[in-house]
């Protein structure tokens, strides 16, 4: 189920909500089990047939942790992360390794029709997260219950953001609607909603069709001219931002009407004036986590320059390729960590960076590499590079106002959280607030309806 | 709990009710204020309201078109009938003809065209015809879509309906109604329908890039594949036609093709339209006052290159002749 359908915003929410009040209210004791089940209600709508597999990982997982803080052998863990690694590597990676394999001549392959269950990348970390600050002896015991909601909470189950252990478990014991804030949480959680909903469907799908185009021309291998070729990449960046950080708007409203706070994702990471400052405001949860369990445990940046450097390159390289199987994702990673490290080398040379320049210098470079990431090949990428190069025809067309608004929320404006945060109880802004999702609303009706671009990684 | 605490309280939980009123008080008033002006002029709202619709695709302008008491014969089908004119058949024939076609769309949305039209009639149709194109011959009951359709529109449901009007593209539509509706000599769409995709062809190229005519030259196979059936849209439409006066003429139009487009004898597609053709051939025997012109087949018309855009759209010099045979064809079912 989409956040952007009717069937979420008018016959799943409003139902869940009116459930979790009731239990909030009478039988407090049921809440988090019926989150879990409105959870698993959600994550089912897609697919049933991943509702076991969603089912079995958390069971799996939990009872390993179980045996875990019995034993306290750390062979344990390390058994239960290869399992979700090879169960994220089965469904996700297989084909993408039997690809490089066949380029072995005399290799025999074979590949597998298996569709991808959603959310495996995030649900495989939330996993990976709690298990190793169980080793570490930093993450309590949970009941099945508790650990199900962590891996399955609906809100953030298919595309994060991707919650620690500690940011959120100790809210799921609270009392959400007895807060003295409760109605405040409930008004920024649909302010939220609306703006998340209002950045993904009016913003952002619309400048699908500047981008579509162009891609499909690119993997069809016609000739991309210059106007073109930056215009689909600009519609691209712009979209990807307003689709992912939307949803993530949209995931920190609807936890907020269930009473949970969780983590922010994005911070205006069009305005970064250096890579390191894109990835400290983009995928905020995800460049945590890279640090924290990959960057960290592969040296970081506490043991000589060639190791930072090196771990730098590496948790980039796997962090594109958790985004998607295939080698455009993983040179799109390659790409990010070499040029980080250049700037760990540029910052520690002393050499300076106008702001101006910097910030201008990322764009480019951030837009540059979304190509890798929308081309559906690395020749339907080379012809777009070729176009925004000006190595063919400049064209004509290059239709920049479609970007105004989209530039204007990107640069301009504060993030909706910090905007919603500061937003006063006032009776013109529920009646503003009204309007917007109204008006979202019947956009959705509209035939094309988008899915989020997230979903697939 | 301070006073202003307290305060603050009953002053974000205003904020959600607030919401909550204004959000649905919106839908309702828009809901009410599309179904009065009625955007697409489908005769569901209690107004007395000026007819037809202002220039628009012809998916929704069907709406208006298909319930036009004017018209008492009316063309199905997708852009491989488009070209079929109605005026030529009104010359032939003597019943106004409208065309209810709809570019890149099958059999189910053809069904749908079919019924409301039907459903609009006080009188009798007098002739009605439909393309059958390779959409028609496949197996799926589902008869699945390629395009979206507003199927909401066509609803016999007032419920459906409402539901239906919930998109953006009826706010703005409504806002084009009443511009339409107050203006005192509007731009209005072409009441029978026709659209002469000829010139949207030239400026692309089709007729003039050597690309384009070259790949017109190249095998193609559009029998559909589905040589064992069964064939549900033939089905569907029979039991449509069952519906109306059995003296009514419908001619089946099986749609020209570039020869190079046309079946290989001996081939699974060969097999796959001789299977779909006898489907409609069935249907065209078993009911009566009707017939099938069939001008998927090898003819000269279908040799010349200039004769077509590519392997599925002719041009006028191949459509006056078939629109000449199809009225030919209903003077003969009469």
């Amino acid at each position: 189920m989409l956040f952007n359908s009717f069937a979420f915003l008018l016959g799943f929410l409003p139902l869940a909500l009116a459930l979790h009040w009731l239990v909030e209210r009478f039988a407090p004791a049921w809440r988090l089990p019926l989150l879990a089940l409105l959870s698993f209600a959600f994550y089912g709508w897609w697919d049933w047939r991943f509702m076991p597999l969603l089912a079995f990982s958390i069971l799996l997982n939990w009872l390993i942790a179980e045996a875990f803080l019995k034993t306290k052998r750390g062979m344990l863990i390390t058994l239960a992360i290869a399992i979700n690694l090879a169960i994220l590597a089965l469904f996700k990676y297989f084909n993408f390794f039997a690809d490089l394999a066949a380029m072995i001549p005399g290799l025999p392959t074979t590949k597998l029709d298996l569709a991808l269950p959603l959310g495996i990348s995030f649900f495989t970390f939330h996993h990976v997260m709690y298990l190793t600050d169980l080793r570490r002896g930093e993450a309590p015991r949970y009941d099945l219950v508790r650990y199900a909601l962590y891996i399955a909470f609906f809100p953030q189950v298919l595309a994060g953001p991707l919650v620690r252990w500690r940011e959120i478990m100790h809210q799921f014991d609270e009392r959400p609607y007895q807060r003295p804030d409760a109605a405040e949480r409930i008004a920024r959680g649909i302010m939220l909603l609306t703006i998340g909903l209002a950045k993904k469907v009016l913003i952002g799908d619309p400048l699908s069709e500047y981008a579509n185009p162009v891609f499909a021309a690119a993997a069809a291998g016609d000739v991309v001219s210059m106007a073109q070729a930056w215009q689909g990449t600009l519609a691209f960046t712009f979209q990807i931002y307003f689709d992912f950080s939307g949803y993530t708007d949209m995931a920190l409203g609807l936890a907020l009407l269930f009473g949970i706070v969780l983590p922010q994702n994005f911070d205006v990471p069009y305005r970064a004036v250096s890579l390191q400052d894109f990835w400290r405001r983009w995928h905020m949860t995800l460049s945590r986590f890279l640090r924290d369990y990959l960057y960290i445990p592969l040296g970081g940046s506490r043991h000589g320059l060639p190791l930072q450097l090196w771990a730098l390159f590496a948790t980039m390289a796997l962090g594109g390729l958790w985004h998607g199987a295939g080698l455009n994702f993983v040179a799109w990673g390659v790409a990010h960590g070499v040029v980080l490290a250049i700037g760990v080398l540029w910052r520690r040379a002393g050499l300076p960076m106008p702001k101006l320049l910097g910030w201008a210098l990322t764009f480019v470079f951030v837009a540059f590499c979304w190509v890798l990431f929308r081309a559906s090949s690395f020749d339907a990428a080379l012809v777009i590079y070729k176009g925004m190069l000006g190595l063919s025809p400049v064209g004509t067309g290059f239709k920049w106002r479609a970007f105004l608004p989209a530039i204007a929320v990107a640069m301009i404006g504060p993030t909706a959280w910090a905007a919603v945060h500061k937003a006063p109880p006032a009776r013109w802004l529920a009646v503003l607030t009204a309007i917007l999702f109204v008006l979202v609303l019947f956009k959705i009706g509209d035939d094309a309806n988008y899915e989020f671009i997230y979903f697939q990684f | 709990m301070s006073s202003s605490t307290s305060s603050s309280k009953a002053r974000w939980g205003g904020f959600g009710r607030t919401f909550l009123v204004a959000a649905t008080l919106l839908v309702a008033a828009l809901l009410v204020l599309a179904f009065l002006v009625d955007p697409y002029d489908s005769g569901r709202s209690p107004l007395k309201l000026k007819s037809g619709v202002s220039p628009q695709g012809p998916r929704t302008a069907a709406a208006s078109r298909g319930r036009d008491p004017h018209f008492s014969g009316a063309i199905f089908g997708n852009s491989h009938i488009q070209l079929v004119s109605p005026e030529q058949l009104t010359q032939l024939t003597g019943a106004p003809f409208v065309s209810l076609i709809a570019p890149a769309t099958g059999a189910r949305e053809s069904l749908v065209l079919l019924d409301w039209y039907l459903r609009h009639r006080k009188e009798p149709a007098q002739a009605l015809v439909i393309g059958i194109d390779v959409r028609w011959c496949v197996s799926d009951p589902a008869l699945a879509i390629e395009k979206p359709f507003p199927f909401w529109l066509f609803e016999r449901s007032t419920a459906s309906y409402l539901a239906g009007l919930v998109r953006f593209d009826v706010i703005e539509e409504t806002l084009r109604r009443l511009r339409y509706l107050s203006a005192k000599v509007p731009e209005r769409a072409r009441p029978d329908g026709y659209w002469d995709y000829e010139a949207g062809y030239e400026v692309q190229g089709f007729h003039s890039d050597p690309g384009r005519r070259a790949k017109l030259l190249e095998p193609l196979d559009a029998s559909g594949g589905n040589v064992a059936g069964p064939f549900p849209a033939a089905t569907a439409l029979r039991q449509l036609l069952d519906r109306m006066a059995p003296d009514v003429p419908v001619v089946l139009v099986r749609p020209p093709n570039f020869v190079s487009a046309l079946p290989v004898p001996g081939t699974v597609g060969a097999r796959a339209d001789a299977a779909c053709r006898d489907a409609y051939a069935k249907l065209a025997a078993e009911r009566p006052r009707t017939a099938l012109v069939d001008w998927r087949i090898d003819r000269p018309e279908n040799r010349q290159p200039d004769n077509y855009f590519d392997h599925t759209h002719y041009r006028q010099r191949i459509a006056r002749p078939l629109g000449a045979d199809i009225a030919g064809a209903i003077i003969g079912l009469r």
